[in-house]
């Protein structure tokens, strides 16, 4: 062998020497170091897993009594892919052929849907299958909550129907129909912000990474994807959180081509947590009644032919428990049907429900809607003017000391006489009337709130602007409205809370500032504060707040951030479940000085006789003591009721029918017993004229069935349908088995057939 | 040389005394047994199709085929070693002109898998002339370049005779076209080329003419497209193709020390790595039998490069040495290539791993290149 040829061989065997530690090396490095990266990757490369719904969590009324829950709904699916391989099997070739083929099926099926109960178009169905946000794989809905039979239908025709199935999906049910729509609020799919929204919600930081940047989703978590139930309002909203399950998987290990190779562990979806509310179905049934039928007789008034008429179209009620600040009830209307959004709800009936000329249906107003407060405001004007020494200063007599009430206050500010020119007094804005320009004998504190003396408060509200060059807190009406709950959110668990207004100088001049056009002036002037002391003018409340601050006035001060919520309820024993004790936001002042002659005074509106015009006696005596106003002759002094009619001015509208009251309470001057309030009840009735002649009876009536402990138990749909044979699902059918099992009725026929005089 | 002897004791007889089968180095034997075994256990693992256990049936088509060609490659193999080399040279220009023959006839009755015309089909068997063509290409130039030898270098016109001689047979291969099989008849020509003596001077003389013949070859677009793209998928993370690498990178990682077990690979078992009996075959030991699996097959592939460099070394003439280098640049060529691809330091070429990868071809022509050197370890000393 020559030389350079074993050299030429040894290089070689380098060359291969080097090759193969390459080799070894690259092995080592993929085996031993870093193969705990690759074991990750390929768990992640062959594990599919699927994602199984769980059901929401349930709503409870206080007594346990199921007020949300769900059931099984059958739905009508299609896959494209599947449907078209059937069709090309079938020999419908080209795409204008299989078009076809499905125009008539969707014909059919429309005609089959509409048949089993579910009014069908053929475009509704075109138009689902059209949907770009789902895949040709996927089960497209077509149809939802339809009936069973529809399963055997299409299940035997498959060549009729290809692609086309029957399955089943969980759904909220509502055993009490439209009762309670506003509080418990609905579901509907999750849009792409809410989404967004959710997503960030359930990252949590990477266990595996130092980087505070790096998170990933928590596998716990309540993970959503499109299409996913949300809530959209009320309870369902407020407590999405705590509503939603947890939605389980089931792991498939896959090969390349997606088949199924292997059953992979499988994680059962959890029930979400239950929500308990404070609410009383049925005290909630008979409030909801109760305000439909005193918009429905307010509206049978015939009004006056130069005034606004009494279109009563829309109001508002509360029940809460003054002790600890629980909703019992809250009404608002016109209600609407949260199962309409079973299945979604097309855009134009969701448009309606939210026109503002059919008075936005979905609007809850007992906290989603401003009123002025009106005559309910003047007890919070007193208690300013005694904790800021307004009574007995100067012209303001003391609050305990009668005084004659001429029918009008002539503003010291103007500095002009009028004398008997009363049309350019009033033109001028200097002279503030009592509503009706009632003349008063006797008035002071009490008789001021029980006969509705605006005047008291005019020259109260004037004070504090003249005074305020002296020692007096210039806005000290203010500062007391807001220490009871006015001007800011009360922090009930709702989504939606108004925080009304409480008009201030500052603020009057911000708004004007803004919006010039909208504002006659920016200044705040003496009248400003007139107005502000009879709760009109920008006074903004809503008839949560009003309830609120007259259970302060009840229970001696305490300022509650009322609960509606009662308890959240784990799904399983060892979930964290919360319970909402009474939560006192602070304690407002009531001088002890004039408490008495406040509650005297709203005692009064219900029990003082009154002896002529000039002292008319209670504003709610009728209500309260006869069935002329279509209220109940109510036993007062074993059961006494402290309550306040408001007669709200909206311009250009009948004014707004309003009463706040509590009970049972009580007071030695009027020789009832003495009890501890239990009951708030504020009533807002839009459009609806007086207080005394729509709110106070609705009040007194709603009294009436508590205190004789004769609220009818409230009947789910399916006990209406067995007891009553109504098969159609209705509110309607709800009030009607609530009348008739309530004494009520009988009040009702007497309104009825009495009228509107 | 008297160390390397000893060190191949006990296994080898360099005497020429005793019949042929004590004459053979019963290491390549060993070794190559070995790793057919390792190789028919890894195709089995591969190609049985059973992902659960209690409904599918296995799949022993391949792994039939697979024996059936072990045996008739070792049988190929004896037959091949057993007549003298050089008195069978004479018969290199005929064998020549036959593959030279049947890769023309591929043109009219090939078969086309995967885009390419390199098969004769036979119903139960294909066979693959361009696998045998590297033996061809192997007896030709070790044939050509000892011939033309002298003791004053490799004259650069016999260099480029020897590689019209291989370009014959590349050209041909190139239209079927298959790029893979052409890079291993290029790894055989420059080891036979090196050992035979050519100056350092025509080295780059030569790497300058195959540069120019590739950059014309893509600019007539003579190469597809997707060749080139396969050929850059291991440096560009992005591309389609690169794809197969990393599911093959992540058996081999997954695998770790000791593997997954035998037919407990996911990534196998998921079909997640394509042509996983074949060009990937090795991924699919690395997940199973993980390090160890894999760097035993790697160690028993250099322990066979080196008996073949030994023989290469003991090896009388230069017809016989240049046999043995032609086998071993083949099989080193094509070990590093498959397995590096599985690993991803090589580019995407369907290579078969010698010995493992399914395919009667190439299995064929691996036991036969293996006969041609105990051929030579036989018949030495005469």
């Amino acid at each position: 062998m020559e030389d350079t040829s074993r050299i030429r061989l040894r290089v070689l065997g380098v060359v291969a020497f080097s090759l193969f530690v390459a080799l070894f090396g690259r092995l080592w490095y993929l085996q031993a170091l870093e193969s705990e990266t690759f074991e990750v990757t390929a768990q992640a490369n062959i594990t599919r897993s699927i994602r199984t719904q769980a059901p929401r969590g349930q709503i409870l009324d206080r007594n346990g009594r199921v007020l949300v829950e769900n059931r099984l709904s059958t739905i009508v699916t299609i896959n494209k892919d599947e449907h078209v391989q059937v069709l090309e099997d079938l020999g419908f070739e080209t795409f204008d052929e299989r078009t076809e083929f499905r125009r008539e099926m969707f014909g059919d099926l429309a005609r089959e849907l509409s048949r089993s109960g579910q009014l069908t178009k053929v475009s509704d169905l075109q138009a689902a299958f059209d949907d770009p946000s789902f895949t040709a794989f996927e089960d497209i809905p077509i149809a939802r909550d339809v009936d069973e039979e529809l399963l055997i239908f299409i299940g035997e025709r498959p060549e009729r129907y290809p692609g086309v199935s029957v399955d089943q999906d969980v759904v909220r049910s509502y055993p009490f129909g439209q009762t309670a729509a506003h509080i418990l609020g609905y579901v509907g799919s999750i849009t792409g912000g809410e989404l967004e929204d959710k997503a960030e919600l359930y990252l949590i930081d990477d266990p595996e990474s130092d980087n505070p940047a790096d998170r990933i989703q928590d596998p716990d978590g309540k993970q959503y994807r499109s299409n996913d139930e949300i809530g959209k309002q009320g309870i369902e909203a407020f407590f999405e959180d705590d509503l939603r399950g947890v939605p389980g998987t089931r792991e498939f290990t896959v090969d390349s081509f997606e088949n199924i190779v292997d059953l992979g562990e499988v994680v059962e979806p959890r029930r979400g947590s239950d929500v308990q509310l404070t609410i009383d179905i049925d005290l909630q049934v008979r409030l909801e009644f109760e305000l439909k039928r005193a918009l429905d007789n307010a509206r049978l008034q015939e009004a006056p032919s130069d005034e606004a008429p009494f279109n009563a179209p829309a109001g508002a009620a509360v029940i809460m428990d003054p002790r600890d600040g629980s909703i019992l009830a809250m009404a608002s209307y016109p209600t609407f049907d949260p199962g309409d959004f079973i299945g979604g709800i097309s855009q134009r009936q969701f448009d309606e429900l939210n026109d503002p000329l059919a008075r936005q249906p979905l609007l809850n107003r007992a906290i989603s809607e401003n009123y002025p407060a009106a005559s309910t405001f003047k007890p919070f004007t007193a208690i300013a003017a005694e904790i800021h020494d307004v009574f007995g200063w100067e012209y303001v007599e003391d609050w305990d000391v009668p005084t004659s009430d001429p029918g009008f206050w002539d503003l010291v500010s103007c500095n002009q006489n009028f004398a008997g020119d009363v049309e350019g007094a009033l033109a001028s804005g200097c002279r503030k009337r009592n509503a009706g320009d009632a003349q008063l004998e006797g008035v002071d504190l009490q008789r001021s709130i029980t006969y509705s003396s605006d005047t008291f408060y005019y020259k109260i509200g004037e004070a504090f602007w003249i005074a305020s060059d002296d020692e007096v807190n210039p806005e000290g009406i203010q500062e007391v409205a807001r220490d009871f709950g006015f001007g800011s959110p009360l922090g009930l668990q709702l989504t939606g809370e108004r925080s009304g207004l409480i008009p201030t100088e500052q603020l009057l001049a911000e708004q004007f500032e803004a919006n010039p056009d909208l504002f006659l002036r920016g200044d705040w002037g003496p009248g400003d504060n007139t107005d502000l002391a009879i709760g009109q003018g920008a006074v903004a409340v809503t008839p949560l707040q009003l309830a609120n601050a007259y259970a302060t006035l009840a229970n001696g001060g305490t300022v509650f951030s009322p609960n509606i919520a009662r308890a959240v309820i784990p799904s399983d024993e060892d979930g964290d479940g919360i319970e909402f004790g009474p939560r006192v936001l602070r304690e407002a002042e009531i001088p002890e000085s004039v408490e008495q002659a406040i509650l005297d005074g709203l005692i009064g509106v219900t029990m003082d006789e009154g002896t002529d015009l000039t002292r008319p006696g209670g504003t709610a005596f009728d209500a309260f003591n006869t069935t002329n106003t279509g209220g109940v002759d109510f036993d007062l002094v074993n059961w006494p009721i402290a309550g306040k009619t408001g007669t709200a001015e909206v311009t250009g509208r009948a004014d707004n029918s309003m009463f706040v009251g509590f009970g049972p309470t009580g007071s030695r001057s009027f020789g009832t017993s003495l009890n501890e309030p239990e009951y708030v009840i504020a009533v807002i009735l839009e459009e609806s004229g007086f207080g005394s002649r729509h709110a106070a009876p609705m009040v007194a009536r709603l009294f009436d069935g508590i205190a004789n402990d004769d609220i009818a138990q409230a009947l789910t749909q399916s006990e209406i349908d067995t007891i009553y044979g109504v098969d159609q699902i209705t509110d309607l059918a709800q009030l009607e088995a609530a009348e008739e099992l309530t004494e009520a009725n009988n009040a009702a026929a007497l309104v009825d057939s009495g009228g509107a005089q | 040389m008297t160390a390397l002897r000893s060190g191949g004791a006990g296994f080898t007889s360099d005497r020429d005394d005793g019949s042929l089968l004590v004459r053979l180095d019963l290491s390549i034997i060993l070794l190559s047994i070995g790793m057919l075994c390792i190789g028919l256990v890894t195709v089995y693992s591969a190609t049985r199709g059973v992902v659960n256990p209690e409904v599918d049936v296995a799949n022993t088509s391949f792994i039939e085929r697979q024996a059936l060609f072990a045996g008739v490659g070792v049988l190929l193999a004896a037959f091949v070693s057993a007549v003298d080399y050089r008195k069978t040279r004479v018969l290199v220009p005929v064998i020549y002109a036959l593959t030279v023959a049947l890769l023309i006839g591929l043109f009219f009755f090939g078969s086309t898998f995967n885009n390419a015309t390199s098969w004769y089909s036979f119903g139960f068997v294909t066979l693959q002339p361009s696998e045998f063509g590297k033996l061809t290409i192997i007896v030709a130039l070790s044939s050509w370049f000892s011939s033309v030898n002298n003791r004053e270098g490799l004259p650069f016109l016999n260099v480029m005779l020897g590689l019209g001689i291989a370009g014959v047979l590349a050209g041909l291969v190139l239209l079927q076209p298959d790029f893979g099989t052409v890079m291993v008849y290029a790894a055989i020509v420059a080891g036979i080329v090196v050992v035979a003596g050519i100056a350092i001077r025509h080295v780059f003389a030569v790497l300058g003419l195959v540069a120019a013949a590739i950059w014309l070859m893509v600019q007539r677009d003579f190469v597809e497209g997707y060749q080139i793209e396969r050929f850059t998928a291991f440096v560009d993370p992005e591309n389609a193709d690169r794809w197969n690498v990393d599911q093959s990178e992540i058996a081999i990682g997954r695998g770790g020390i000791t593997g997954q077990g035998l037919f407990q690979g996911t990534q196998n078992n998921s079909s997640l790595v394509p042509e996983k009996e074949t060009d990937f075959i090795f991924s699919v030991l690395g997940e199973e039998l993980g390090f160890v699996g894999g760097a035993t097959l790697l160690a028993l592939y250099a322990l066979l490069l080196l008996r073949i460099w030994r023989v290469a070394h003991l090896a009388e003439d230069e017809y016989g040495r240049l046999i043995c280098v032609g086998v071993f640049s083949m099989f080193l060529f094509q070990a590093f290539q498959a397995v590096g691809m599985n690993m991803g330091m090589m580019p995407v070429t369907g290579i078969p791993l010698p010995l493992i990868s399914f395919g009667g071809s190439s299995m064929l022509t691996s036991l036969m290149g293996l006969g041609l050197v105990e051929n030579v370890h036989a018949h030495r000393l005469r």
